[in-house]
């Protein structure tokens, strides 16, 4: 390689710059923001975990970057990748991109393959959509794939459907489907969530080595605070369609600064000593159409105060980098472990 | 794949069976007496009747005509026309490809409009095009066969005169006016059946469309032809064989209204000329040939499945 393929952004800037993206449905003549004004950046070669519960808006903001949400949905802001805009993008365009230079894998494993058709198909036809060249070649590439992503025998393997495939084993033909174009980037969307503890950590294991391997980035969407742990080098707390707290993983998991982070952080298993009951944050994410105008979290924190159901709660950047939206973060001395 | 299909085979046996039995035993159930109606009639003298009886062996038990029939039927000899004295399978050989060639056309022209509809409505439920499609399809599926032939002949045949309205040249005399012939018949017959198959496919295409390996197609940059037309068509297809299985069933059956309206002298009207005229030999070589089509037909479509859906094959 004379001339290295990199553009001036991946060179010295984020390889995923995300500004204000909103993403609104509407329904019935009626607008939801499932996902309202979220910033966050991806450097090359890194992993950002996207934290939240079910609600929070986090799969929703991944899935907007590559065009896969309902066509329904109306995308807003700005989302650069490697200097290219990709929101507002031609769905041609998006095609050319998704699969090629950013691939996802999903939550379900065993859904998630096409059970009529065989592996080896389904990945050589992920390869020549981008690559072309022969069906040799690309068989080649795939075997070359299932042997990276840890499938015994993967010739043989080749030939066979999905369900001749465990759900691990399925995930990693998945991962091999995500990669085999050699994305920069990689949203992986709760892909251990589904699995058995054992398998999760597993594929966690996979997920970094091949990312050590081939260098890409990932955009790792979860509500799992232990696989941030494992797996992050910066994370993104999102609740109710915002993000709440931004933070390199080693200060988030010191010391917390947003109420909900801490509250994520005592429901983690291990967080807690022994003998002491696990604190899960009493109720749920509001709907979308009963988002408060004021913070959004103040029907479930702890610390709500007159303050937090005033004004909408600015997102505000601290000395040291992080990223914090909530009126009493700086009162508020909060430890992961009480 | 081999043992799959040896074993779907060797099912087919009792099936056959079953319908040999109620195919033969429908002389039980019908009315008259064939040996009245050859004898002449009402006039006919009781000595007559008795010899006619004897000549087409009706005075032996009922199980020993059906062994004695299954034994030749099963070698496909059905026997003589009881009007015509020639052998049954002749006359069949002659009218059947008739039928299969309206009945084949038919569920060509359900095909090539069916599927076309299927996928324009089950890609995008509820869209402008979905609505209009299940529309015409739910009209499509409420017209009765008589009527919807009534109507394309007063259009196209007596109003305006673009088609003949009736008879059958065969291919091998004029490909043109062979095609001009059939049209009619296959779109009358065939309507229903693109309908159907419509239908069927615009419900498994819809629901294959939100299913996750479809979004996962999408993921890798697959174009929507590839998408549509490779992944979401093959794991629709099985519902869809379903009913192109039952349809033949329904097109050959329709060719008995269908040879009537459009004066073909096919199997259908061959069929219903037997039954009028009392031919029971003719009417249950007639029936178990059609049966044994059909049977075969249902064959082959489980066969396919077993190519389509790869879990089939292992079960
Ligand atoms: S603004 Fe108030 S209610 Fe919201 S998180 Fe901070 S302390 Fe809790």
């Amino acid at each position: 390689m004379t001339t290295p393929d990199i553009t001036p952004t991946s060179a010295t800037g984020p390889l995923l710059e995300v500004t204000d993206l909103s993403v609104s449905f509407t329904a019935h003549k009626q607008t939801a923001k499932v996902v309202d004004q979220v910033s966050f950046s991806v450097q090359p070669g890194k992993t950002l975990g996207i934290v939240g519960e079910s609600g929070s808006g986090k799969t929703v903001s991944s899935l907007a970057l590559v065009g896969l949400l309902p066509r329904t949905a109306n995308i807003t802001g700005s989302a650069r990748f490697a200097g290219q805009e990709l929101v507002g993008m031609t769905t041609r365009q998006q095609r050319q991109i998704r699969g090629n230079d950013i691939s996802v894998i999903f939550q379900e494993p065993m859904t998630s393959l096409d059970p009529v058709f065989t592996v080896g198909n389904q990945l050589t036809g992920a390869h020549r959509n981008h690559q072309g060249g022969s069906k040799k070649d690309a068989l080649d590439r795939a075997e070359e794939m299932l042997r990276l992503v840890g499938i015994p025998e993967p010739r043989k393997r080749l030939a066979e459907y999905p369900h001749a495939f465990s759900g691990g084993m399925r995930q990693r033909v998945m991962i091999a489907l995500a990669l085999i174009n050699s994305p920069r980037l990689l949203i992986a969307d709760e892909p251990t969530t589904a699995l058995d503890v054992t398998i999760q950590s597993q594929i966690l294991e996979l997920l970094q080595e091949l990312q050590q391997a081939m260098g890409m980035a990932i955009l790792f969407v979860t509500h799992d605070l232990g696989v941030v742990a494992s797996v992050c080098d910066d994370v993104s707390v999102m609740y109710a369609g915002q993000v709440v707290e931004q933070a390199g993983i080693d200060e988030f998991f010191a010391h917390p600064r947003h109420p909900y982070s801490e509250g994520l952080l005592r429901s983690m298993p291990h967080s807690v000593p022994k003998g002491e009951r696990l604190r899960m944050i009493p109720g749920t994410v509001p709907l979308p159409s009963r988002f408060p105008t004021s913070c959004r979290f103040a029907g479930r924190c702890p610390y709500a105060q007159e303050a937090c159901t005033a004004d909408p709660i600015p997102l505000e950047q601290l000395d040291d980098g992080r990223v914090v939206r909530c009126v009493r973060h700086r009162e508020l001395v909060m430890e992961a472990r009480s | 794949m081999l043992t799959f299909i040896l074993r779907r085979v060797l099912a087919l046996i009792p099936l056959l069976f079953i319908v040999s039995v109620i195919v033969y035993g429908l002389i039980l159930i019908v009315p008259g007496d064939p040996a009245i109606t050859l004898a002449g009639g009402e006039e006919a003298t009781n000595e007559r009747i008795e010899e006619v009886q004897k000549e087409l062996g009706l005075d032996r038990p009922f199980l020993v005509r059906y062994g004695e029939w299954v034994g030749n039927a099963a070698q496909l000899d059905f026997g003589r026309s009881l009007y015509s004295d020639l052998p049954i399978t002749e006359e069949i050989a002659e009218r059947f490809p008739k039928t299969l060639q309206i009945a084949g056309g038919a569920l060509a022209f359900g095909l090539l409009v069916g599927i076309p509809l299927g996928i324009i409505s089950g890609i995008r439920p509820r869209s402008v095009s979905d609505r209009a499609v299940v529309f015409i399809t739910s009209a499509a599926i409420a017209i009765p066969t008589f009527w919807l032939a009534l109507i394309l002949i007063l259009q196209l045949a007596v109003y305006r005169n673009i088609l003949p309205s009736r008879g059958f040249v065969p291919f091998s005399e004029s490909p043109a006016q062979w095609f001009e012939h059939m049209i009619l018949p296959w779109i009358t017959l065939g309507t229903l059946t693109a309908a159907t198959i419509a239908r069927q496919l615009r419900g498994a295409l819809s629901d294959t469309m939100g299913s996750d390996h479809i979004r996962t197609s999408r993921s890798v940059g697959l174009p929507p032809v590839k998408v549509v037309g490779k992944h979401a068509l093959k794991n629709s297809s099985a519902p869809v064989l379903t009913v192109v299985g039952l349809q033949i069933a329904y097109l050959l059956g329709g060719t008995v209204v269908v040879e009537q309206i459009f004066g073909i002298a096919g199997l259908g009207s061959y069929v219903l000329t037997a039954i009028n005229r009392k031919d029971f030999p003719a009417m249950q070589g007639a029936v178990m040939f059609i049966a044994l089509i059909t049977v075969v037909v249902n064959l082959i479509v489980d066969i396919s499945y077993a190519l389509l859906n790869p879990k089939v094959r292992v079960e």
